[in-house]
């Protein structure tokens, strides 16, 4: 703005205006997190303990898993975008990395763990139409 | 956390004041052994979590998802300028 030219009072306005929103969305933010910020802490620390003792098997373990799921991972993206026969073949022949993993001594309960703890629920069964 | 949850319902003038309070805080963890370079992921990762659960509930509050999440992001680079990487 020109040095001399008034603008009426619109910028401070306007500056309150956005102060007010900015003002409104804290104050949101606030009602959102203060109930659930214990959880979150406890959530981020729970991670962390996990990532960083690999559920207790150690770092060594850790690398052996990696080298391990680093194979599988192609096979697991083509059945990824595979049809529903196409990936259930894939998904059986990608069975032998999980052979691997047991060799090596890990136990069922840490596959589940860090694969995902949430199944889909349709598998085997005709996609629902999107949209 | 009292003093940070403060600190992001404050206008920015108190919100630079209550964050270089809590840094305090982050004394007492490099005190106790903490090294920096194991903060930041920390402090990521529970900034993730707290992005999940405000763009969750962002329009029971009223508001746009991403328009809190705009809010908590200029928080969160508030927080890593004054407490992650001054202190």
């Amino acid at each position: 703005m020109c040095a001399g030219v008034s603008d009426r009072g619109q910028l401070g306005e306007a500056r309150e205006l956005a102060h007010d929103a900015a003002h409104a969305r804290r104050e949101a933010l606030g009602r959102i997190l203060r109930p659930r910020a214990d959880t979150i802490q406890d959530n981020t620390l729970g991670h962390a303990y996990r990532a960083t003792n690999f559920l207790g098997l150690g770092a060594l373990a850790a690398k052996r898993w990696a080298a391990i799921s680093s194979r599988a991972m192609p096979a697991c993206l083509d059945a990824l975008e595979a049809d529903d026969a196409q990936r259930i073949g894939l998904l059986d022949q990608a069975g032998v990395y999980i052979h691997e993993l047991r060799a090596a001594g890990f136990q069922r309960f840490a596959g589940e763990a860090l694969g995902g703890d949430q199944q889909p629920r349709h598998a085997g069964l005709p996609r629902r139409p999107r949209g | 956390m009292p003093a940070c949850l403060d600190a992001l319902e404050a206008d920015d003038a108190q919100r630079i004041g209550l964050l270089d309070q809590a840094g305090v805080y982050i004394h007492e963890l490099r005190a106790a052994g903490f090294q920096r370079f194991a903060m930041k992921p920390l402090t990521s990762l529970g900034f993730r979590l707290a992005l999940r659960e405000v763009k969750a509930h962002a329009r029971a509050e009223g508001f746009d998802p991403e328009e809190l999440e705009d809010e908590l992001r200029v928080f969160q680079r508030a927080f890593e300028a004054r407490i992650i990487y001054r202190t």
